[in-house]
């Protein structure tokens, strides 16, 4: 039941059910936050993207412990192989326990190809909370415990690159590479945005026109072209795990003026109203005016601007990385997983090097999704027709 | 059994020979690789005229391409055509074709990446030099020269020239053309602040040219120089420039020549010059941005003449006064053009070759693109051949020299050397990235197919997969894992890790990537990073390397014969920097900076400048070259991975006369010693 209905049903004098008046009990005594949540709940599509994005997060997270191997493991036997399936029967009758059958890659002596052969006669049955390679349980603990493998040779969902390594697990690691880029990013511009909006804002005056100005020449500046400015002058003696951090840090840098201008805007026209001039009249400081009172008036902006902005700091860095600007090999992000994809060898004999690209499409879709359904929930104060 | 039997079989062929070599006479069939019809030149496969016609008992009348004089009309500036006997030389080359007398006509397509990128291989299609290797790349044959003379110490050389032999302006091209070229080109002050090394031979001496007549020239080293013939045979640089064409733009032959630049809005003579000449023949056009670029082609010797110079590609027709006739009197090249199209994007580039729109192709065909290609052989009606492929294996370089002291005792120490090599499955890497065409083999600065030398055990030395002797040699340096995170720590118990800045253009990333997998598993931390070939070369050549990474180039008997840089400290060159500088820089300054050598360096000074001064298979090159050779393998300053790597190269169904072309090499200039200029296309 949506808030319009409440309220008009309430104006009206016809007489008011028990359970009724105690909805409206409950939608008056919500807090803001409870009332954007159950707003959000009726957009079953951001809700479902919402989860898929959680889900995506958790794999990157639990990277190590999720897939079955680590990102360098190679599998000698299974170079540019194909994906296994898993399997419940095969000509022997039916098991229980999934399995797969043995696999191994063999060059062709004529065209030098490389092409899988199956051994039906092998059964390799999936086994839960295997031993592994041994990792550093989200950096707390060694353990080699890994959600789930084979007893023995190698398992690949995805099918494996052409050292052998196993492209479900690079895709895991890699997922949590350019999420987290995403992630951090986004805090970074966030961050910034907020401290440079809020003093614009607040401040007005020159100082406001000052920083105006300073946005603008941020923002008129061409991305790619600076992208490979900053990424010409990296330190060379930087490695692979210093340009990842730095290429964070730059997508952040770059991404905060949006922001700041719709947070200084906000500001800006909430700043002479009666109660934040009582916050000030009662000697409040501008840190608190601003955190306390000001921010929280148009949280929902924020929220909306920051989701819609992820998936921007995704395809950065998918898109640096995809020309040779961004992460380098051996990183493993969604973007190094197709620029070694990108080939006609891989179009014609090895496609399933493209699944990472179903990652990236599927992520940038839900946040897109996502940010529809906040957007609308974010304000539940407003009237809508649902 | 066996020796009755090639007795029997050479018996037959001989007078199956003599009955097709007087049908020959008869003029009905002439001689070509395949069926030589009993007539044997000099040298392989080639005659002077002279010669042919005194062994064939045939006097040879010659034949000219029908469309040659619109071909000519396309070259700017040239004047109307002679006939054919009066545009040959007095003594043309005479040669037979591989297979067949070919067909006139029809256009070459080739596909390079850019504009002086990847373009050396098409270059090498119409390129001549005064001699060329034979297809066996050990003999060396004439061909803008009639002959060559050495003296006995090999400090002089005679070169005879082709009486009447014509620019393709049908100008005369003499003795003075090459006096030209090095005199005032190469040794002019102004035109080469510093004189190129290529042509300079001992302690950085200058030769002398020195023209005898018309036809003959003669070049004095000041040191023994044998490889100086083998130079003209490989190298893409022409020691001969048209002094008739240039002598206007020259300082020395027109006063004016600064005014003439000057009205073409450029600086100085020099610049205005070097518009068509660029240093080398490697930019043969004029610049398409020059005033008046359209009214000039700079005159060649080659089978074909430039004449469309765009960002998008080349265009050249067919030579009017190219030298060579084949044994039926036909003057060469066969083909009218060649056509030439940049494609930077190696993806695209493989299309237009598995859509069968390249008739040729060798430079940058990786082996990795093999299966493609050869599923669409039959589609694409062309074929894919695996040639050895001669500076295609990988080289890693320790730097010995390295400015941190601690490392430079590390990588210093052999046993570190030996381990590392140990520690890597060079059958794997193999397998992997050389598609299983190669064989597991230690690095040596010369390429074991071009020489004599270097035996079994030399290319054997640490290049076996034993991870457990590579830990067991680390561990006795004191290299140990302190910290418990598997990687070994210096003695001192810092940190050890090794960074490899490598360049795309060296080679492949995943190479690194397994290589990293090895030296992890035996300890050794290494870090591995991408840079520009700039970068690479820049820091290289600064020593700030650990360890380099490059192409196995400039190790071929060609190359070493002449040049002494991988032989001995600081085993490099510009383009492919060394491991050693200090020792070097300690060499030239007498002592005085730098770092003194170990004995064994600086043996291998003494033991090159030996080597260049024999001729290559020579019993004292020969004993100078295994010297070297054991030093390098006893040293083990770098570490190679595979040799006898096959690599793939492409011709097209119908570009026939195709020679045995079992090298694929950029020492010995691609396609040159499988003489292009008798191909021919059917259809």
């Amino acid at each position: 039941m949506s808030a319009s209905s409440i309220s008009t049903e309430n104006m009206s004098t016809s007489a008011v059910t028990a359970k009724e008046s105690e909805e409206a009990l409950r939608y008056y005594s919500a807090t803001q936050w409870q009332l954007i949540w159950w707003r959000f709940r009726h957009h079953k599509a951001a809700l479902f993207a919402g989860t898929v994005l959680v889900v995506m997060g958790l794999c990157g997270l639990f990277a190590s412990f999720l897939s079955p191997y680590s990102a360098v493991n190679r599998d000698k036997n299974y170079l540019l192989g194909p994906p296994q399936m898993i399997q419940f029967w095969d000509q022997k009758g039916f098991s229980l326990r999934p399995f797969t059958h043995g696999v191994t890659t063999k060059r062709n002596p004529t065209t030098l190809r490389r092409e899988a052969k199956v051994d039906p006669d092998v059964r390799r049955y999936i086994e839960f909370f295997a031993h592994g390679d041994s990792y550093r349980f989200l950096g707390l603990f060694k353990t080699d415990i890994h959600l789930f493998g084979v007893e023995e040779g190698y398992l690949h969902l995805f099918g494996t690159d052409d050292l052998g390594r196993d492209l479900f697990s690079r895709t895991l690691f890699g997922t949590g590479t350019s999420m987290s880029i995403g992630i951090i990013g986004v805090v970074i511009a966030f961050i910034l945005a907020l401290f440079i909006g809020g003093v614009a804002g607040y401040a007005g005056g020159w100082i406001d026109y000052t920083i105006q100005r300073f946005t603008e020449i941020i923002r008129v500046i061409p991305v790619i072209p600076l992208y490979m400015g900053l990424a010409a002058a990296f330190p060379k003696e930087w490695t692979t795990m210093q340009v990842y951090f730095a290429m964070t840090l730059i997508l952040g840098l770059v991404g905060w003026p949006t922001l700041a201008r719709r947070i200084r805007g906000q500001i800006l026209s909430l700043r002479d109203e009666d109660y934040v001039v009582a916050a000030r009249v009662a000697g409040a400081g501008a840190p608190r005016i601003i955190g306390r009172h000001l921010l929280p008036a148009f949280t929902s902006y924020i929220i909306v601007d920051l989701v819609i902005s992820f998936p921007y700091m995704v395809l950065s860095e998918t898109a640096l990385s995809f020309i040779g600007l961004g992460l380098r090999p051996p990183a493993v992000s969604w973007g190094v997983l197709l620029q070694a994809a990108q080939s006609i060898r891989t179009i014609q004999h090895a496609p399933w090097l493209f699944i990472p690209a179903i990652f990236v499409v599927v992520a940038v879709l839900a946040f897109t999704v996502l940010g529809d359904g906040v957007r609308d929930a974010a304000d539940p104060y407003s009237v809508s027709e649902g | 059994m066996t020796n009755r039997f090639i007795k029997w079989t050479s018996l037959i062929s001989a007078m199956l020979f003599i009955s097709v070599g007087s049908l020959a006479a008869a003029g009905k069939s002439a001689s070509t690789v395949a069926d030589q019809n009993g007539l044997k030149g000099d040298f392989p496969y080639q005659f002077e005229l002279g010669e042919y016609e005194k062994k064939s008992g045939q006097k040879l009348s010659f034949n000219e391409n029908p469309d040659i004089k619109k071909l000519n009309a396309r070259i700017t500036g040239n004047p109307a055509l002679q006939s054919v006997a009066d545009r040959l030389p007095e003594e043309p080359l005479v040669i037979q074709p591989y297979v067949s007398i070919g067909k006139y006509g029809g256009v070459l397509d080739g596909v390079s990446n850019a504009t002086e990128a990847g373009t050396s291989d098409i270059l090498s299609v119409r390129h001549v030099n005064l001699v060329r290797f034979s297809d066996d790349l050990q003999t060396i044959v004439p061909n803008v020269a009639k002959g060559w003379k050495w003296n006995d110490d090999f400090t002089e050389l005679t070169f005879f020239l082709r009486k009447g032999h014509k620019w393709s302006d049908g100008q005369p091209f003499t003795s003075a053309d090459i006096d030209f070229w090095y005199n005032d080109l190469i040794l002019n002050k102004e035109m080469f602040k510093e004189t190129p090394s290529w042509w300079l031979f001992g302690d950085k001496k200058p030769m002398e040219v020195k023209v005898i007549d018309e036809t003959t020239l003669k070049m004095i080293f000041p040191i023994p120089s044998p490889g100086a013939l083998t130079k003209f045979a490989q190298v893409y640089i022409q020691p001969f420039q048209p002094r008739h064409f240039y002598e206007k733009y020259h300082i020395k032959y027109n006063p004016k020549a600064g005014e003439e630049a000057s009205k073409k809005d450029l600086k100085s003579w020099t610049e205005l010059l070097n518009q068509f000449y660029g240093g080398t023949d490697w930019k043969d056009a004029p610049s398409p941005l020059l005033k008046g670029a359209a009214d000039f082609v700079a005159p060649t010797l080659e089978s074909h003449v430039l004449v469309k110079e765009t960002t998008k590609g080349r265009r050249c027709v067919a030579n009017p006064y190219f030298h060579v006739v084949d044994t039926a009197g036909n003057q060469l090249p066969y083909i009218n053009e060649i056509n030439e199209t940049y494609i930077s994007d190696k993806e695209v580039r493989n299309l237009t070759i598995t859509n069968g729109q390249i008739d040729y192709k060798a430079q940058t065909v990786f082996i990795e693109d093999f299966p493609i290609h050869k599923e669409g052989e039959s589609s694409g009606n062309y074929k894919i051949d695996l040639a050895n492929g001669v500076g295609e294996s990988h080289v890693y370089g320790f730097n010995i020299n390295h400015k941190d002291l601690g490392l430079r005792k590390i990588l210093g120490d052999v046993r570190f050397r030996q381990a590392l090599s140990l520690a890597i499955d060079r059958e794997e890497v193999i397998e992997i990235i050389y598609f299983g065409q190669a064989e597991p083999t230690q690095y040596l600065p010369a390429e074991s197919n071009t020489v004599e030398f270097v035996t079994k055990e030399h290319l054997a030395t640490y290049a076996t997969f034993d991870p457990k002797e590579a830990k067991k040699l680390l561990d006795e340096m004191g290299l140990k894992d302190v910290d418990g995170d598997s990687f070994r720590e210096r003695k001192d118990g810092s940190n050890l890790t090794l960074r490899l800045l490598y360049s795309n253009q060296g080679g492949p990333v995943k190479m690194h990537e397994l290589i990293k997998s090895y030296w992890d598993a035996a300890g050794v931390r290494l870090d591995i990073k991408e840079v520009s070939s700039d970068e690479y070369r820049e820091m290289g050549n600064n020593n700030e390397l650990d360890l380099t990474f490059w192409q196995n180039d400039s190790t071929s008997g060609a190359v070493i014969v002449q040049n002494t840089f991988m032989l001995r400290p600081y085993f490099g060159w510009a383009f492919n920097p060394g491991t050693a500088y200090l020792w070097h820089e300690w060499k030239l300054s007498d002592g005085k900076t730098g770092v003194e050598p170990s004995e064994d360096a600086k043996k291998l000074y003494t033991l090159a400048n030996k080597f260049v001064q024999y001729q290559l298979g020579s019993p004292e090159s020969n004993k100078y070259g295994k010297e070297i050779v054991d030093i390098h393998a006893k040293n083990l300053w770098k570490i190679g991975i595979a040799g006898n790597v096959k690599t793939p190269l492409i011709h097209h169904n119908n570009l026939k006369n195709w020679g045995p072309y079992t090298v694929k090499s950029y020492d010995y200039y691609w396609a040159y010693p499988y003489r292009p200029f008798q191909w021919f296309l059917t259809e």
